[in-house]
């Protein structure tokens, strides 16, 4: 058997109409089944635009010059609808009060299943259940213009969910939120990723509390994928600038710096300290003390 | 005066007993009782109407806001029976006439009113559905609709954004103001064109119109209440052609008029002898 | 200086108090941070300080004056606001003319205006986008463009509502630099935020606001170790505090915290260093 790629782009290329410099340009990557991929850049680098290639926002409803192949689950999309791919990928945006407009956030749940025509009976089981999931039972009845932004984001995650899609991309879906709500959507984020296998891409400006559950970075700078692997990896690529470094991390490369890469410390301890993998998260860095306090 | 009846047209969420009626039911309702206004002239079955109508008033819970409207319309309603009563030639009474008129003009106001108080702004894009309408069009009313408290809202902060960069609204010449509006104008517009376009990703990223047909997780259903009344308009109705085909004579209580001494027009010149009589001595 | 005395405020006569006694001052040069929950009454707060809004009871002092009588125009002149949404105030044709909006409208000499726009834009590193529309930018970049387009006012007194927000953490080193320079040159800097490790690095000074009333005003080292306030404002615990009070929770040492990076360091270095001399004596 051969393995097919959830999502794989082509030499993708796409420069915005009145708009000099490309804002992609020959990206090309692959995500596999179940990847959690945090999408890391500056802002105008070119994130969301990259990310509205993946189900034809980008070329269908921008005008501008676009190149190259975008393919789902080994199949090209180029000939699909946007709408068509609703089944394929959910999509999340930034802005939680322009992307609701139902009655009440049952509604909007239940919003793409009613455009694919499904039976009755069958919308209300997989509402409730989405309702369940999300815990959205007590605003289940209330206008999605009269709740936070936070539950308003949990709605539009709800209604991206409704058609059960293998893949959900997540554009800066938490940065108009508070940090508490945030921390709270990014776990659920990556609960639908590990338990029900959703293959998610994510755009965020916060690593530290999203690095713990993600398998793979790619970091965009000026419209090209400058780095694409696995976090540890592409923080080491040197093309990552150490701006965007995980504040945990950037600590510990200062202890290691001003400690002189540990060598204030006994030869044995030293390496011990050497081998505890650099932390990213909280969890890594508590790894990484009592690795030091243990060792020897 | 215009922010009271817009009010008075505002779809209110209330669970009276109006409210549960559907909006078909109430769209015939609003039919039947248009029809029986234009056909009456005469003052005595208007007043009846006006009393029968009014009642629903209270049932869909909204006579507060009803008094309200009327107070603020009073004036125009007056005006109406004034303007009849003095000027219209060819009937035998020009007041009985001007009430007439007045009382149609309420009656009316009261059934649209019932009708936009009591069926939602989704109602009445399901109720378009029902007729066979396309869905992006329902969709699209029931959506502006929905919007337009957040736009309201954020012409509000524009104002006050502009404000505190220094932007004076209100001076200098006429031109120099327009040439003011231009930094209010721009951010309203493109807001409304950002979100509209945002929404639209959103929703196409969804699904919309992915398939020719469609289902709902909630449609209008009639209710036994509604068959009974509609039943009974629909009989109202038939009797509204029979009339207008037969022209049956009315009862002659139903065609009272005003004596002639009640006549606004002889008040008007008794009270102008009266107070010529007045001055004289 | 900006000095509130008992404010009171409700948006209708049948509304509630939105604010409910608000009392603070803030003196020229300090950079200050107020913190809470979304519908805590921030925004409302901060436009009483350009007279947007009146008190229903009680005072606003600007510079030692009552500003209850004073126009809006006139405020202009002491306060610079930005307001939480960039769309809300970006319509000029290029970057630059919506730089230039403010200083215009406030009578500065046209030299000034270009020296303005050119310095800031350079501070914020937009010299790049100068002639391109500002409604075609990114999100991150109209941002950028709003704030700058009210700090090129000048103003002695300078308001941000939620300026970090949805910003990369390049633009905020930035725009903390930024403010804290102005803080230099004795001007005063009030902003609405909702991440901690900005008032950590930037303000001094946070101001806590719960449900319309200050519940607690202070040194933003202290006031952020306290967990129920972090709660009650709806922020989240910064990641030094967190990683320190874990890592005190594993090795049974009291928790007592570095606040800086520097002293963080400094004290993962001991903690290491210790751990090899008690290896050592054993
Ligand atoms: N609708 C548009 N028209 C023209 N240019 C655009 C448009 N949207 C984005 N751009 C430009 O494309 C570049 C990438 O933007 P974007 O993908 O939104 O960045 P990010 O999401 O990383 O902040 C930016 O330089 C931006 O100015
Ligand atoms: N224009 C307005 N009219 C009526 N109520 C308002 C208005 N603006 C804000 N409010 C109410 O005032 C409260 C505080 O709002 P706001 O100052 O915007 O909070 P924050 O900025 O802390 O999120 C909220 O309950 C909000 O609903
Ligand atoms: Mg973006
Ligand atoms: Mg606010």
């Amino acid at each position: 058997m051969t393995y097919t790629p959830v999502i794989e782009l082509k030499n993708v290329t796409f420069k915005y109409k009145n708009c000099d410099k490309f804002a992609l340009e020959n990206v090309n990557f692959q995500v596999a089944q179940g990847d959690f991929v945090l999408l890391v850049g500056y802002s105008g680098s070119g994130k969301s635009t990259l990310l509205k290639t993946l189900n034809g926002l980008i070329p269908h409803f921008y005008s501008g010059l676009f190149g190259g192949d975008v393919k789902l689950f080994g199949e090209s999309i180029a000939e699909k609808k946007t709408a068509q791919l609703a089944k394929t990928i959910g999509f999340v945006f930034q802005n939680p009060e322009n992307q609701l407009s139902a009655l009440t956030v049952e509604r909007e749940i239940a919003f793409p299943l009613e455009n694919f025509a499904i039976p009755r009976q069958e919308i209300r089981r997989r509402v409730n259940e989405i309702i369940a999931l999300l815990d959205l039972e007590k605003i289940q009845d209330k206008s999605p213009f009269a709740i936070s932004g936070g539950e308003q984001q949990l709605t539009a995650i709800g209604s991206a969910l409704a058609l059960d899609p293998p893949i959900l991309v997540f554009d800066e879906t938490t940065s108009h939120l508070s940090p508490q709500s945030a921390t709270k959507i990014i776990k659920k984020i990556a609960e639908l990723n590990r338990e029900q296998g959703k293959t998610v891409i994510l755009s965020e400006h916060r690593l530290d509390r999203n690095l713990q559950y993600v398998t793979k970075i790619a970091y965009i700078e000026s419209g090209q994928l400058k780095a694409f692997g696995p976090p540890r990896e592409v923080l080491h690529n040197k093309n990552y600038p150490l701006e965007l470094y995980p504040r945990i991390t950037s600590l510990y490369e200062q202890l290691k710096k001003v400690t002189d890469n540990f060598a204030i410390l006994p030869e044995k301890h030293r390496k011990q300290l050497l081998a505890v993998p650099e932390p990213l998260t909280i969890d890594d860095f508590l790894l990484f003390i009592k690795g030091g306090r243990e060792s020897v | 005066m215009s922010t009271r009846i817009l009010e008075y047209f505002n779809y209110e969420q209330d669970k009276s007993l109006i409210h549960r009626f559907d909006p078909r039911t109430k769209m015939l309702f609003v039919i039947v009782l248009t029809c029986y206004t234009i056909l009456f002239r005469d003052l005595v079955p208007l007043m009846l109407l006006f009393a029968g109508v009014t009642p629903l008033v209270l049932l869909a819970k909204f006579f507060k806001k009803w008094l309200r409207a009327m107070i603020t319309v009073l004036p125009l309603v007056l005006l109406i029976i004034i303007l009849n009563a003095l000027l219209l030639k060819n009937v035998p009474s020009p007041t009985t006439a001007g009430l007439a008129m007045g009382f149609r003009f309420l009656i009316l106001a009261e059934v649209f009113g019932i009708f936009f108080q009591t069926v939602s702004p989704d109602e009445l894009s399901q109720m378009f559905i029902k007729f066979r309408f396309p869905y992006s069009l329902a969709w699209a009313i029931s959506t502006a609709y929905r919007f337009i408290p957040t736009l309201t809202k954020e012409t509000a902060i524009i104002v006050a954004a502009q404000k505190a960069r220094g932007l004076q609204i209100d001076r200098g010449n006429i031109f120099k103001r327009l040439k003011n509006m231009i930094p209010l104008l721009i951010p309203i517009f493109a807001s409304a064109f950002r979100r509209s376009w945002q929404l639209a990703e959103a929703i196409e990223s969804r699904g919309w119109n992915a398939m020719k047909k469609r289902t709902f997780l909630y449609s209008l259903r009639l209710k036994w209440w509604d068959y009974l009344t509609l039943l009974l308009l629909f009989g109202l109705f038939a009797l509204f052609l029979l009339q207008v085909i037969k022209q049956y004579p009315l009862p002659s209580w139903m065609l009272w008029q005003l004596p002639e001494k009640y006549e606004l027009k002889s008040l008007a010149i008794a009270f102008w002898s009266w107070l010529k009589n007045l001055f004289q001595k | 200086m900006i000095e509130f005395r008992d404010v009171y405020f409700r948006y209708a006569k049948k509304n509630p108090d939105v604010l409910k006694g608000i009392s603070f001052k803030i003196t020229d040069g300090e950079l200050v941070a107020l913190v809470g929950k979304n519908g805590a009454g921030k925004t409302t707060l901060l436009k009483h300080i350009i007279g947007l809004l009146k008190p229903t009871k009680g005072e606003v002092w600007i510079n030692n004056e009552n500003i209850i009588k004073k126009p809006i125009s006139e405020l202009a002149q002491t306060v610079g606001l930005a307001f939480q949404n960039p769309n809300h105030q970006l319509f000029a044709e290029t970057v630059e003319k919506e730089l230039a909006f403010g200083p215009k409208n406030l009578g500065m000499p046209e030299e000034e205006q270009e020296r303005m726009v050119q310095k800031i834009a350079e501070n914020f590193n937009i010299t790049h986008l100068l002639q391109k529309s500002p409604l075609e930018l990114s999100g991150g970049e109209r941002r950028l463009v709003s704030i700058a387009s009210v700090l090129t006012m000048g103003q002695k007194i300078l308001v941000l509502d939620e300026p970090t927000f949805g910003q990369d953490y390049r633009q905020k080193k930035r725009l903390g630099t930024y403010l804290c320079d102005l803080r230099n040159k004795g001007i005063t800097v009030f902003i609405v935020t909702h991440d901690i490790d900005f008032i950590l690095d930037y303000f001094p000074r946070v101001i806590v606001l719960v449900d319309g009333q200050i519940i607690a005003d202070g040194e933003s080292k202290t006031i952020l170790q306290d967990e129920l306030l972090i709660q009650q404002a709806d922020l989240e615990k910064p990641i030094l505090l967190e990683i320190q009070e874990k890592v005190a929770k594993m090795t049974n040492q009291e928790y007592l915290p570095a606040t800086s990076e520097v002293e963080f360091i400094e004290k993962f270095k001991d903690i290491l260093l210790q751990a090899a001399s008690q290896e050592g004596k054993k």
